[in-house]
This record gives C-alpha cells, structure tokens and sequence, in this order.
C-alpha cells in the first residue's frame, strides 16, 4: 500500500503531464530521435564494429566532463530526488532510508545506461574488452558526478570543497592516456563518494532539502494538473526569494565605479536562463559551420546555408546581450526621469555601460573566434567596428532620437554584415 | 517530564536563531510555544523533529537523547506551517496511506472523517480543497501517526471558527490520552485560555514560562491583561 501509493502518484503526475504537453513531448522527441540518427551517421560514419576516430572520442569525454562539471559545481536542485510528502510522512518510519536507496539505484541504473551507449559509440559496438573497461570507466565517473553533487548539496565547508576535488580528480583520471591511471583515479573516486553516500551520510540538510523538493514538486503538480497561473506564481516567487550571493556591498564601491558595479551585478542576475539560451545558440552555430550534424535537413542542413545561419545565431547572442545592458539602463534613465537623484552625470552612466558591454564583448568574441576557427586580426577588426556600433547604439538609447528605430536597424544589418567575419 | 529541551543554541550563517533555550513539556499537557515571526518558533521545531541539530544543548524524550531513537520508534507527530500532500492522490488515498504506515492506531479512517468533518471532500485532490479543509486533512493525518508529542506549526492558519472548536476538541482528547502537545503560533488570542503552559520567544531568547497567571505576577502585570498584551509588554512594545 504504502509504496503502491506513492507509485500511483508518480505515474497519475505522469500521465497529467502527457495528458497536456503531449505536442511537446512529442516534438522533443523527433528533435531528439533525428539528433541522435544525425549523430550516429556522422559519428559512426564507419558503421557498426569500427572504433570511432580519436576526436570523437574526444568530444564525447568532454560531453561526460560538462555533465558532471554542470552537476558537481552548478546544480542547485537536488541530485537524489523524493516527494516532499514522501519525506514529510516517512522520514520517521523505516520506509524512507529503503526509498532513498531505491532512489540511489535507480539513478546508478540511468547513468550505467548513459554510460553504456557512450562506450558503445567509442568501440563501435563491439562487446570487446575496450567496450567493457569504458563501461566501467564512464559508469563510475557519471554516477561518482551524480554522489558527488548529492554530496556538496548537502555538506558544508571542507566537504563541499572535497567533492569539487574529487570531480576534478575523476576528470583528470578521464582524459587521461594511462589506463592505470583512469582506472585508480575514476576507482578510487567512485568506491569513495559510494562509501561515503551509503554509510557516512546520516545527517541530510533536510531543512533546505525539505523546501527545494515542495517547490520542485508544487511546481510539477501545477503542470501536471494545467494550472499555469499558479505554476508561473510559484516560480516567480520562488526566483524572487532566491538568495543572492553577490551582492553590491560586497565589492569595493565608489562613486565612480557604483553605476558600474550595479550594472554588472543586474547582468549575472539576469537569470540562468537567458544565458543558457545564448549559450545554446553559439553551440549550435558552431555546430551548423564546423560539422556536418544537420546534414540532410533543409535550410539548416544545406552547406551553402551554413555560414550565414552561423553568423545569424551569433549576432542574435551579441544583439541579445546589448537588449540586457540597454534595458537596465533604460529602467535606470526612467527611474531618473522619475525623481530618483543619481549623484553621477549622464556621461558617467554612459560609459560605466560601454565599459561593461565592451568587457563582455572582448571576452565573447576570442571565445566565438576560437571556436569557429576565426583569424584573429579579423577578430580584432569585428571587435573595434562592433564596440563602436554598440557605443552608439547606447548613445541613441541614452540620448533618445526621433529616428531612433531606424538608426537601430540600420545598426542591427551592419552588425549582421560584420559578423561574417567570423567566417571569413 | 516526557520532553526535555536543554540549553539548545543554534545559529543560521547571519542570525543566531536560539540562545541557550530550556523548557520541559509533560504527558497530558498543551503548551503554546508564542512569539513574533522570526521569534525562533519553528527552529525549535526543526529541533525537536530531527531535522535540525543543536550546536549545543541537547533534547530529551523520557530522559533519552532523541538522535538516539530509532527512526520507526521515533513518536512525534508534526503538522507543519505549509501543509505537504501528494498532490495527485486524495484525500480517501491519504488517509489510507497513513493508515497503512501506521496499522497500530486505534483510530480508524472513519472515526478521523467523522471528529473532522471531511466526508464531503474524500475523493477530492488537495488542489481541489479550501486552505482550510487542507489544514483539516494535515490535522487528519497528523493524528493517524503514532505519536507521543503532538507538534502543531500555526494550526490555526485557514480554519473557520467552527473548525477552530474541532481542533481545540482534538486537543482536549490528546490531553486526555496523556500525549503532549507543542502548539507553535503567533496568532496569541487563539491559544489565549486553550494551553496549560506558554512559552514565549523572542529573537531567538526565552523571554517568559510558565501558565498565564504566573507570568503576570512574576512581571507584575495588569491581572486582566490578554494574552497578547503580555507578550508585547514584555518584548518591550507599547500596546
């Protein structure tokens, strides 16, 4: 009854969620199921029972790496997930410690899954010792990720600090060409953070663990039941309740640099998610022009496309970044406008905005450059031009202009028209 | 004494939350546990659940430091401020489910329905319930677990007058059955004459104990004086 129970409740959650987001699940699923043929043409171009090329291999670890890297030092959410309920009713009873193992296993069994395919991809599946030593290998290591996280979600000090090591330790032992090596490094690294889950970790953060699993469960239920408007209020007051690490006072304000400070501090915070986007859209430029994935689809997969679809998807990146710098400073300006006294002039805020935006750029565009294999004095002449595009562009913001839209346009072409530098 | 809480500190990175707390509950006895927000009410609760441990002090049960019992011989039963259900499962389900978990219960799933009025509302999801039905069912489920202590976050929170009178009646028969009860709130008028004891908090210090009456007179107070006005006279605030 009582596990029945809380599989009734998994899958009726479930089901709510298909019930109304089928079309999504559906488009998630062609989009992933035409990925992954893309991916199995271009990677096992050779065809089953030849070895994939060593640069394959090579960007599949570093895949492994990012996904442990995104688990063990960025997620914020629980790695090891049960129902608030679940621990609200039984974490007095004998029943919760078997759920949380259960809990553990399933999430051993997902990864060894993950970790299998992967290993397959490298031997070209053949069930041969390197398919089995890779298995082991890359099983390890993405479960050791998925402990490791549980670890520092709930440790504190030294031990939060000894599972980064460890994640790095582990990386190490991945990437390395001795399989000695690999094995003692990803070895001892998983028979550690599985001890240590298994048997030292008795005292769960339950407070803080008890809060994010009742917001990620309101917010499931909420979707899965079709209730947007609660689902986007609890998710609104939940970002706004967010507890902000760095915080103005902490960095070493004066009057000349305050506006830029702020500045900097309202662009992190703008929010995982748009920069994630970004981050997603360079990706898939970068993927566009230099391989051939989406080889087969029309427009995108077309090679005389590939360049302008590249430098399309990184100008919406540049473009976007500027909307985040120019909105903050439109809402400074009207605040202004309003009454808010700004012991600063108007050139002082002006230029704490470029500085800003000019910082950001110089960093994206040796990143872009690098990898879309760009030469670099071309860089260097798309980073003059586009600062001093965007240099006016404040300037039309800052100062208003009744051809203000059409100036942004003409600004936004001769953008787009410079970043074919990037592939030139 | 069957609950002891002894010398208890405990601090949050930026707030010292309890400052060397000490009170004692007793079998058969209502305690009210008052203060303001952020009195440290709900920290000492934490406490007393487990899911906090004390930098010092230490919280007995008969005379037995709590991190020692067992998880299933643990006999606290905790309604909490914000009510926690699956949300797909109704409430019939629920109560089943606890039910299940704790076979031993003289009390039946009918006689819970009947003392808190929810026949109406059984095959309903918790979505589908007013907060105070909602309160009802936390309170439902509550008194379905094994327990010795009774520990009530704001209780009171959503219920109307009439379930008001329900919830005091369940109290009365946790009196009755010799469980404590730990009622935590800051609504003071509404557990102003319903506790044998109140224990009141502010920023995380012990600031009186004892039955209404003895506070008044070792504070010197107005003997009429409500509930509410003694804890604000002694927090220093006008009335």
């Amino acid at each position: 009854m009582v596990y029945g129970a809380i599989i009734k409740h998994k899958l009726r959650t479930a089901w709510g969620m298909l019930k109304h987001f089928w079309p999504s699940f559906l488009g998630l699923l062609l989009g992933v199921a035409f990925l992954g043929y893309q991916l199995f043409a271009v990677v096992m171009g050779g065809g089953i029972g030849i070895a994939l090329e060593p640069h394959y291999i090579f960007y599949l670890l570093c895949a492994c790496a990012l996904l442990n890297g995104y688990r063990v030092l960025f997620n914020q959410t629980p790695a090891i997930r049960v129902n608030a309920a679940t621990l609200h009713y039984l974490y007095h009873t004998s029943y919760f410690r078997k759920i949380l193992l259960a809990e553990y296993l399933l999430s051993m069994i997902k990864n060894m899954l993950i970790a299998m395919l992967i290993a397959g991809l490298i031997s070209g599946f053949q069930y041969d010792s390197l398919f089995f030593g890779n298995f082991l290998l890359l099983s390890g290591y993405l479960y050791s990720g998925i402990l490791l996280s549980w670890i520092r979600y709930h440790g504190k000090g030294a031990l939060r600090w000894a599972a980064i090591a460890c994640y790095f330790f582990s990386s190490v032992g991945l990437f390395s060409n001795i399989d000695a090596m690999r094995f003692a490094l990803i070895g001892s690294v998983t028979v550690w953070t599985v001890y240590y889950v298994f048997f030292k970790l008795e005292t769960l953060n339950l407070v803080k663990y008890s809060k994010d699993i009742a917001f990620l469960d309101t917010t499931t239920a909420s979707a899965s039941q079709y209730d947007m408007v609660k689902m986007s209020q609890i998710t609104a007051e939940h970002s706004a309740n967010r507890k902000r690490r760095f915080l103005l006072y902490h960095m070493p304000l004066k009057k000349n640099n305050a506006i830029f400070i702020k500045c900097l501090i309202e662009t992190i915070r703008a929010g995982s998610r748009i920069w994630i986007i970004l981050i997603v859209f360079l990706i898939v430029s970068v993927l566009i022009y230099r391989t051939s994935i989406f080889v087969g689809l029309p427009v995108i997969g077309d090679p005389a496309m590939a360049a302008p679809l590249s430098v399309l998807l990184i100008m919406l990146t540049y473009a976007n970044i500027g909307e985040i710098l120019k909105k903050q400073l439109n809402t400074l300006m009207k605040k202004h406008r309003q009454g808010l006294f700004l012991p600063v002039s108007h050139r002082q805020i002006f230029s704490s905005y470029i500085l800003l935006g000019s910082l950001i750029y110089i960093v994206l565009t040796i990143f872009v450059g690098l990898l879309m294999g760009s030469k670099s004095y071309l860089m260097l002449i798309f980073f003059t031009l586009y600062s001093i595009v965007f240099i006016f562009d404040v300037f039309i913001e800052i100062r208003g202009c009744k051809f203000k839209r059409p100036i942004q346009t003409v600004l936004r072409m001769f953008s787009l028209i410079l970043s074919f530098l990037f592939v030139a | 004494m069957f609950l002891e809480f002894d010398k208890i500190s405990f601090s949050y990175p930026e707030v010292l939350a309890l400052d060397c707390i000490s009170f004692k509950v007793a079998r058969g006895e209502i305690v009210g546990l008052i203060g303001a927000n952020g009195a440290g009410k709900t920290t000492a609760i934490l406490h007393i659940i487990r899911y906090l441990n004390p930098k010092s002090g230490k919280i007995r049960m008969d005379g037995v430091d709590i991190s020692k019992i067992k998880n299933e011989d643990f006999p606290v039963s905790y309604i909490p401020d914000t009510p926690v259900f699956y949300e797909e499962l109704t409430l019939l389900e629920h109560l089943h489910f606890l039910k299940a978990l704790y076979p031993d219960n003289k009390l039946s799933i009918d006689e819970i329905i009947d003392k808190l009025e929810i026949l109406d509302h059984l095959h309903k999801v918790p979505s589908a319930l007013s907060k105070g039905t909602k309160q009802k069912l936390m309170i439902a489920l509550a008194l379905l677990r094994r327990y010795e202590l009774l520990i009530a976050d704001e209780p009171f929170s959503g219920l109307d007058p009439k379930q008001i009178g329900i919830f005091r009646q369940v109290l009365e028969e946790c009196r009755q059955e010799q469980k404590a009860v730990l009622l935590s709130t800051h609504l003071l008028d509404m557990v102003d004459g319903t506790c044998d004891r109140y224990i009141m908090l502010h920023r995380g210090k012990l600031i009186a104990i004892g039955t209404k009456q003895d506070i008044i007179q070792r504070n010197a107070l107005d003997p009429d004086s409500t509930l509410e006005q003694v804890y604000l006279t002694l927090v220093g605030k006008e009335i």
